[in-house]
C-alpha cells in the first residue's frame, strides 16, 4: 500500500508523523472522505472545495488543496485501484510544533495526509426474480400492469 | 396399540423404510385424528390434504423404487401460519392478509418439501405472532388438548396443539419471544428454538427481525434434532443466516450423556411468581440430573429481570417498522378510501387487531424523535446486559435450566383484559431471544391439575448439541408418557 504524506508518495509502513503533530495532540485538523466508484472519485471537485473551505475557516495554512485531485489520481494508479471501488481518506492537520495552546507560527508546514482503502463489496449478480404476473396477483386493485391505488394529490379546488 | 399419528418421527421414519407402514397410511392416521379432533382443538386455518396425499404418495413411489430418502421423507408436517407457502393462503391470524395467497416459499419449507416432507396445513396463531395464548388470532383461539377450556399458549398455539393431538408427527413455529418453547410447554411437546441465524427467515412474515427465529415441535429430542437439521443452514435470501457447527444435529445424540455436565439453575427463574406446581416439577427434573451425574450448581442473571421491559420497547419499535408495509397497495386487504391517505388509514384500521395496534403504537412512540434514546436506545443497553450475562454464566455451566413458563396452561379468557400478565407468561423465554442463544422446552411432568410442565434448557450461542444432548439424556430419564384426556377418550392406548 502506498500513501501521500507531505508531498511524497511512501509505503504505508513507512509513513510516520511527529508526536508533536497537532491532528495528535489537539485533535487540531480536518478529514474528507471521498468514495470511487470503479476507479473514479465520485464528485471529487466538491469535496476538495469543501476541504478547502473547512482549511481556510480552521485557518490552517494549506496551500494547495485542488493540488489533491492529481494525488488521488496517482494513490488509485500506484495501488492498483484503477477500477475498483474504494474509499479515499484526505487528512489536513496545522502540523507538527511544539506543545502550546496558541496556534504555532505561520512557517510551520501543515501535515497531508492520503490514503486509499479499497473496498469489498459482494458481486451485483442478478438472479431470478418474481414474474410480473405472479408479483401483482395479490393487488387489490391493478390496470395496466401497475398497482393501482386512488389518488395521492387533494385535486385544486 | 399406538396409532401411526401418535408415533414419534423417528420410529415412522424407520417403519416407513422397512415397509410397516406406508406415507400414505400414515398421512391418512393424521387426516383422520385432524377430522376427530379439530372441531374441539381447532389447530388449523388451512388444511391441505389432497396435496398431502400426492405428496405421501410420491414418497411411497420413490421408497418402492429403493430410492435412498431423507430422514423426514414422508413425515406429516403443519407449518405455523406465518410461514409462507407458494399457492396456499398465508394470513398470519390477521384479517389483513385473509385472503393473501404468497407467490413464493418460505427457504424452511422449500428445504422440506425437496427432502419429501408432507404438509397437513396451516396451523393458527396469534395476528403476526404477537401474544402468548393464541387468543389474539382474528379467527378465533386454539384449545389445549390438555383441557379444552385453556389455551395452548402463543403465539405457535396451533402448531403445539397439533403435535399434542395428534394431528401432525411434528411442525414448524416461530419464537421472537418465547413463542416456540411456552407453547411447547403448554402443550407438553418438546419445542426448540435454535441461535438466531442458524434458519433462514426468508419467507417468515417478519415481525421483530432481530429475535425472529423459525423454531420445531416435536414429540421427542431426537426429532427436534432430525427437523432441525433438514432446515438449518446458509441461505443467501437471508442475510443473517449461519451454517451450523455440524450439520447432522441427530448424529451421536444416543450417546449423549450428562456425566460431568455443568447444569446452572437459574437462582431467579425459581423465585416469585412462579407456580409451586411449575416448581416442585421443575426442581424434581433438577434432581434428576444431579442424580444422573450432572454437576449442579446455581447459575444467576442479574439483568433477566429487565430483559422484559426491554423486550417490549425492542420488538414493538422493530414489529411497527415492520408492518407498516400493510398498506392495501402491493396484497392484502385493501378498504377503499377518498385518497390514499385515507385508504391506508381504513385499511389499517380495519385490518389489524387491538394487540397488533397496541404494538405498533408502542413501537412508533418509542422511535420517535426525543425519545428513541430513552426507549429504544436504552433497552438496546440492557440487550447488551442480558448477552454479557450469558456470556459470563456460560464461563462457568455447559448448560443453564430453569422453568420455561411460569405457569401451566391457563383459561382462556383468563389473561385478555391484562396484558401485562399475560406478557409475564413469557418471562424466561425472552432472556434467550434477546441473547441469540438456542434454548429447549421438554415436558417434564404434570402438575396438581394433570397440566403439563416444560423445562428449559439453553445453552451458548451455537452450542445446539449440548442443548440436545441434555435433553435427549434428562427425557430418557423421565420417559415423560402421559397424553392428553382427550386422546385417551378418542384414541384410548390398548
Amino acid at each position: 500500500m502506498v500513501v501521500y504524506l507531505n508531498g511524497s508518495y511512501v509505503p504505508a509502513e513507512q509513513a510516520v508523523v511527529s508526536v508533536d503533530d497537532r491532528g495528535f495532540l489537539f485533535a487540531d485538523g480536518i478529514y474528507e472522505v471521498i468514495r470511487v466508484y470503479r476507479g473514479r472519485p465520485f464528485r471529487l471537485e466538491e469535496h476538495l472545495r469543501r476541504l478547502a473551505d473547512g482549511v481556510a475557516a480552521l485557518r490552517i495554512p494549506f496551500r494547495d488543496p485542488a493540488g489533491l485531485a492529481g494525488i488521488a489520481d496517482r494513490l488509485l494508479e500506484e495501488n492498483g485501484l484503477r477500477d475498483g471501488d474504494a474509499v479515499l481518506y484526505i487528512q489536513v492537520t496545522r502540523g507538527a510544533a511544539p506543545r502550546a495552546h496558541a496556534f504555532p507560527p505561520a512557517d510551520v508546514p501543515p501535515t497531508a495526509y492520503a490514503i486509499p482503502r479499497a473496498n469489498v463489496l459482494r458481486p451485483d449478480e442478478p438472479g431470478p426474480t418474481l414474474p410480473h404476473e405472479e408479483a401483482l396477483a395479490g393487488a387489490p386493485e391493478v390496470e395496466e400492469g401497475r398497482f393501482k391505488v386512488p389518488r395521492i394529490v387533494e385535486a385544486e379546488p | 396399540m399406538t396409532e401411526p399419528c401418535d408415533r414419534t418421527a423417528t420410529e415412522l421414519a424407520a417403519a416407513l423404510r422397512a415397509g410397516e407402514l406406508s406415507a400414505e397410511e400414515l398421512v391418512r392416521s393424521c387426516l383422520g385424528r385432524i377430522d376427530a379432533v379439530e372441531p374441539e382443538v381447532r389447530a388449523f386455518l388451512e388444511r391441505t390434504p389432497g396435496l398431502a396425499l400426492e405428496q405421501a404418495r410420491a414418497v411411497d413411489a420413490r421408497l418402492a423404487a429403493g430410492e435412498e430418502l431423507p430422514a423426514v421423507a414422508g413425515i406429516p408436517l403443519a407449518l405455523k401460519d406465518v410461514l409462507t407457502t407458494k399457492g396456499i393462503r398465508t394470513t398470519c391470524g390477521s384479517r389483513i392478509l385473509e385472503d393473501y395467497v404468497p407467490p413464493y416459499d418460505c427457504t424452511p419449507w422449500a428445504r422440506l418439501r425437496t427432502a419429501g416432507s408432507v404438509l397437513l396445513g396451516k396451523t393458527n396463531c396469534d395476528e403476526f405472532a404477537m401474544g402468548s395464548s393464541n387468543e389474539n388470532s382474528a379467527f378465533g383461539p386454539v384449545h389445549n388438548p390438555w383441557d379444552l377450556g385453556r389455551v395452548p399458549g402463543g403465539s405457535s398455539g396451533g402448531s403445539a396443539a397439533a403435535v399434542a393431538a395428534g394431528e401432525a408427527v411434528w411442525a414448524l413455529g416461530t419464537d421472537t419471544g418465547g413463542s416456540v418453547r411456552q407453547p411447547a410447554a403448554l402443550c407438553g411437546v418438546v419445542g426448540m428454538k435454535p441461535t438466531y441465524g442458524l434458519v433462514s427467515r426468508y419467507g417468515l412474515i417478519a415481525f421483530a427481525s432481530s429475535l425472529d427465529t423459525v423454531g420445531t415441535f416435536t414429540r421427542s429430542v431426537r426429532d427436534a434434532a432430525v427437523l432441525l437439521s433438514a432446515i438449518a443452514g446458509r441461505d443467501p435470501r437471508d442475510a443473517t443466516s449461519l451454517d451450523p457447527a455440524e450439520p447432522d444435529l441427530a448424529a451421536g445424540l444416543e450417546e449423549a450423556d450428562v456425566r460431568g455436565l455443568r447444569v446452572g439453575v437459574i437462582a431467579e427463574a425459581l423465585g416469585e411468581g412462579v407456580e409451586p406446581g411449575v416448581r416442585d416439577v421443575v426442581r424434581a427434573a433438577v434432581d434428576r440430573l444431579a442424580g444422573m451425574g450432572a454437576e449442579v450448581g446455581e447459575a444467576s442473571l442479574p439483568h433477566a429481570e429487565y430483559a422484559l421491559s426491554a423486550y417490549y420497547l425492542i420488538a414493538p419499535s422493530e414489529a411497527s417498522s415492520n408492518l407498516a408495509r400493510y398498506d392495501g397497495v402491493r396484497y392484502g386487504l385493501r378498504v377503499p378510501g377518498r385518497d390514499s391517505v385515507e385508504m391506508m388509514m381504513r385499511t389499517r384500521g380495519e385490518g389489524f387487531g387491538p394487540e397488533v395496534k397496541r404494538r405498533i403504537i408502542l413501537g412508533t412512540y418509542a422511535l420517535s424523535a426525543g425519545y428513541y434514546e430513552a426507549y429504544y436506545g436504552q433497552a438496546q443497553k440492557v440487550r447488551t446486559l442480558v448477552i454479557r450475562d450469558y456470556q459470563a454464566a456460560f464461563e462457568r455451566f455447559d448448560v443453564l435450566v430453569s422453568p420455561t413458563s411460569p405457569t401451566t396452561a391457563f383459561r382462556i379468557g383468563e389473561k385478555v383484559d391484562d396484558p401485562l400478565a399475560m406478557y409475564l407468561s413469557d418471562v424466561f423465554t425472552i432472556p434467550a431471544n434477546l441473547a441469540g442463544v438456542p434454548a429447549i422446552s421438554i415436558p417434564c411432568g404434570l402438575d396438581e391439575r394433570g397440566l403439563p410442565v416444560g423445562l428449559q434448557i439453553t445453552g451458548p450461542v451455537l452450542g445446539e448439541r449440548k442443548v440436545l444432548g441434555a435433553a435427549h439424556a434428562l427425557e430418557r430419564e423421565l420417559a415423560f408418557s402421559a397424553r392428553p384426556p382427550l386422546l385417551e377418550r378418542i384414541a384410548p392406548v390398548g
